[in-house]
């Protein structure tokens, strides 16, 4: 899949302009929203990679892309409102026009993970980034030894893709746990951290690839603890959010140590990232 | 011997030697509970502390005009209880189950008394307990950032 994705320089910074088709509410303060190409033009990407999105007269940040690899023709965001550009993303409604540059950034190791079990661990909007390789796991999951869910969420209410996660829990290819940090007697989950579900999971630490994607804490924690259950560092990949500017690695907005994130992540090892992930000033 | 078969999965018996094994046996029971059943009350005595071995357990507080708020949960092989070891001796949260669930219950004051007999047995068992105590701490720490919520 790699080599169609590669995005021209001359390209990269001219956005192409986009209609959204379909706006959903995961949460109050939280949209899926639906995109197209008014010509009907198809949009590649890797799980993993994000999409740069302008709100004309607004502004352009990047967004991960949250749709199935398999359909390309939907392009896929789920968004938060916490800023300017993003409280005007969620205001969007269906026949509004955006520029969108893309896709960029690196993806999930799908690749590296054949053959082993396959451990996804997310909290928060952090199952976005994740969902494609989700979709995309559960698409081949022969290839895998087996695949396993770990998804935390503030309260039931935050949780996102409740039809994927009903369909999900569902299905006898991958194991899913749901956890929240506090809850009412309706709730039918576990209430605690992430890292309490993962003795619940049966993998073989030294056969298994690990997808983390959350607070920067938690992916710390999760980490850690993976680490001490026998998982090997490179076995153990994180997304990273920066803040992406040129998403091509000219502007350095988003430098992390030695890194541009928008080209050398937002997905890598916890073997590059450990030690910067406990430093406050990057 | 029904300690025997949960030593590997059960963080509180793992390590255990066959005597404390053996010494801890006769003060346990089988223990069963159906989905809403209470377990035990906020304040009250902490005379029985279980391992459960199927199904999941609510950790519940009582909010004056906000209902019922779950702080944790707990599933197989976990310890139920972790004030039993430490005057006054009193839970501080209300139990219930959630699902049916099963579990092995132990005579708390039994098994205080047997702690301060045996010594092998006693810095076992409260080096257990302090290490989930410490496991809960840090996971409470980490939720108490709210890591979850979103800024503006």
């Amino acid at each position: 899949m790699t080599s169609q994705l590669v995005v021209h320089p001359d390209e990269a910074m001219l956005p192409r302009s986009f209609r959204l088709v379909d706006k959903s509410y995961e949460t109050a303060d939280t949209v899926t929203l639906i995109f197209e190409d008014p010509d009907g033009a198809p949009l590649a990407f890797e799980p993993g990679q994000f999409m740069m999105i302008y709100v004309f007269g607004v502004g352009e940040i990047p967004i991960s892309i949250a749709g199935n690899p398999h359909l390309p023709h939907d392009l896929v965001h789920t968004v938060r409102a916490v800023g300017a550009v993003t409280d005007a993303l969620c205001a969007l409604r269906p026949g509004d026009m955006v520029g969108i540059r893309g896709p960029f950034g690196t993806s999930w190791p799908l690749e590296q993970a054949v053959g082993r079990d396959l451990v996804i661990v997310t909290g928060g909007i952090g199952l976005a980034p994740l969902r494609p390789a989700v979709l995309e796991a559960l698409n081949r999951n022969a290839d895998f030894n087996s695949i396993a869910l770990v998804y935390g969420a503030r309260t039931p209410g935050d949780l996102l893709y409740r039809d994927d996660l009903l369909g999900w829990v569902s299905t006898p290819e991958m194991r899913v746990e749901v956890t929240v940090d506090r809850a009412g007697t309706d709730w039918w989950g576990d209430v605690g951290l992430v890292t309490g579900l993962i003795p619940r999971l049966d993998f073989e630490p030294v056969n298994t690839s690990v997808f983390v994607c959350g607070p920067e804490v938690m992916m710390r924690v999760v980490a850690r603890d993976l680490r001490d259950r026998g998982v090997p560092a490179d076995h153990i990949s994180l997304s990273i959010e920066r803040n992406m500017k040129c998403a091509i690695g000219f502007c350095g907005h988003c430098q992390y140590g030695s890194d541009f994130v928008c080209r050398t992540g937002p997905v890598g090892s916890y073997e590059r990232f450990e030690q910067r992930l406990r430093v406050s000033e990057i | 011997m029904r300690l025997e078969s949960l030593r590997e999965q059960t963080p509180f018996l793992a390590g255990l030697s066959d005597q404390a094994i053996g010494l801890l046996e006769p003060v346990t029971a089988d223990a069963g509970f159906a989905a809403g059943e209470l377990i035990f009350e906020e304040d009250g005595p902490a005379d029985t502390f279980y391992v459960i071995t199927s199904g999941k357990v609510a950790l519940e507080i009582e909010l004056p005009s906000r209902g019922t708020s779950v702080v944790e949960t707990l599933g197989p092989g976990s310890l139920l209880g972790v004030s039993w070891p430490f005057p006054p001796a009193r839970w501080n949260w209300r139990a219930r189950a959630v699902d049916t669930t099963s579990a092995i219950a132990f005579d708390a004051s039994a098994v205080r008394g047997l702690c301060v007999a045996n010594q092998e047995l006693g810095a076992h068992v409260y080096r257990s307990v302090a290490a989930e105590a410490v496991r809960r701490l840090h996971a409470t720490r980490i939720r108490l950032l709210d890591l979850y919520g979103s800024e503006r």
